[in-house]
């Protein structure tokens, strides 16, 4: 297989194209989180250059109990582990985007896919905030990845403002809260680009507390 | 000495390792091959691979599933996540088989310091490489 720039190769049914990453190419990871089908299967395919890598399966009876979903959206498959996507942004820089399992009982893996990440985008659907909560609180509590939080416009509308809600989910007053379409690249872009702004804002603010 | 009772230790660590991370149906199989002591290299799931230098005998000598990671490896440079999903080897057990490749000295498994290390604040992490992917995602044209 070939592994020039805009090489493509079929690796088990997967069309891929591989970077023309070298020894001297870095990696980082942001994580995409939030309650299950709030739209993060969606918002990792709009930006990845490989179609996202995922794991999704057919739900049994018993997840569909475990795991309600709103009827209206028919989804008939849900993801079980993760999904992974990547963007080379330089030949030495790939940033790679990382899928939380929105289902509880995969909480377990949540410390290894997070660990080492640039940062966290907290999805939340204005719909149903509670499926969010426990990510959100994560965040919050197990984790010291920076996250700021994104509602997802489903319909391309927005209902509730930002302020509604930080108030809704008590969001401590340094955590941004921003608004994007999931389906569009330049809006996953931008939310990621905010993710990364929020990062360096961090990292400046531990500097210069000097918490080094 | 190598003990019944450290290879009991070893298996128990290593297959915890896998049920923690990705386990449940996918990993069962995997935990009853025969897995070596891993000096505890940590195999995050965006780090980078590329293997050392492809060698038939040391492919050969290896289990089917460590031979694809590490021929797989040898294709160019690739993330741990990529490998997993080429390879179709779950992600959980690809962390541990790269690992052990790593520790063999087959492939080189390297993660930058954009992020913070785990406990540490996130001021330890490399504000230019922030910087670098802030500017790559806003010249990022899809």
């Amino acid at each position: 297989m070939s592994s020039d720039l805009h090489g493509s190769s079929q690796v088990n049914g997967l069309s891929v194209q591989r970077p023309a990453l070298t020894t001297r190419s870095r990696s980082v990871k942001i994580v995409i989180a939030g309650g299950f089908q709030v739209g993060k299967t969606t918002t990792v395919a709009s930006v990845s250059e490989i179609r996202p890598i995922n794991t999704d399966a057919w739900m049994t009876e018993r997840s569909r109990d475990a795991d309600p979903a709103p009827a209206s959206d028919g989804k008939a498959t849900t993801t079980v582990a993760m999904d992974f996507g990547r963007i080379t942004l330089t030949e030495q820089l790939v940033l790679l985007l990382f899928g939380t399992p929105g289902q509880a009982r995969f909480w377990s893996m949540w410390d290894d896919l997070t660990r080492g990440a640039v940062g966290a985008l907290v999805m939340v659907d204005t719909r149903q905030l509670q499926i969010s909560f426990p990510a959100i609180n994560y965040f919050e509590a197990d984790s010291d990845v920076p996250y700021l939080v994104g509602i997802n416009r489903f319909d391309g509308t927005q209902t509730h403002t930002e302020d509604q809600v930080r108030e809704a989910l008590q969001l401590p007053d340094h955590i941004p809260v921003i608004s994007f379409d999931a389906r569009d690249p330049r809006s996953v872009t931008s939310a990621l680009i905010a993710t990364v702004t929020h990062a360096l804002n961090r990292h400046d603010l531990e500097t210069r507390r000097g918490t080094r | 000495m190598n003990t019944s009772n450290d290879r009991a230790v070893t298996d128990r660590a290593v297959t915890d390792h896998i049920a923690d991370g990705y386990g449940h149906e996918w990993a069962r199989p995997y935990s009853l091959l025969p897995v070596h002591a891993s000096t505890g290299q940590d195999v995050q799931v965006h780090a980078l691979v590329q293997g050392t230098g492809f060698d038939t005998r040391v492919a050969a000598a290896l289990l089917p599933e460590s031979a694809s990671l590490y021929a797989c490896a040898h294709d160019g440079v690739a993330s741990v996540a990529e490998l997993s999903a080429y390879c179709g080897v779950p992600l959980g057990v690809a962390r541990v088989l790269l690992a052990e490749l790593a520790d063999a000295g087959h492939v080189r498994v390297w993660t930058s310091a954009a992020a913070p290390a785990h406990g540490m604040p996130a001021a330890s992490a490399d504000r230019s490489l922030l910087e670098e992917v802030l500017k790559g995602l806003k010249e990022h044209v899809f």
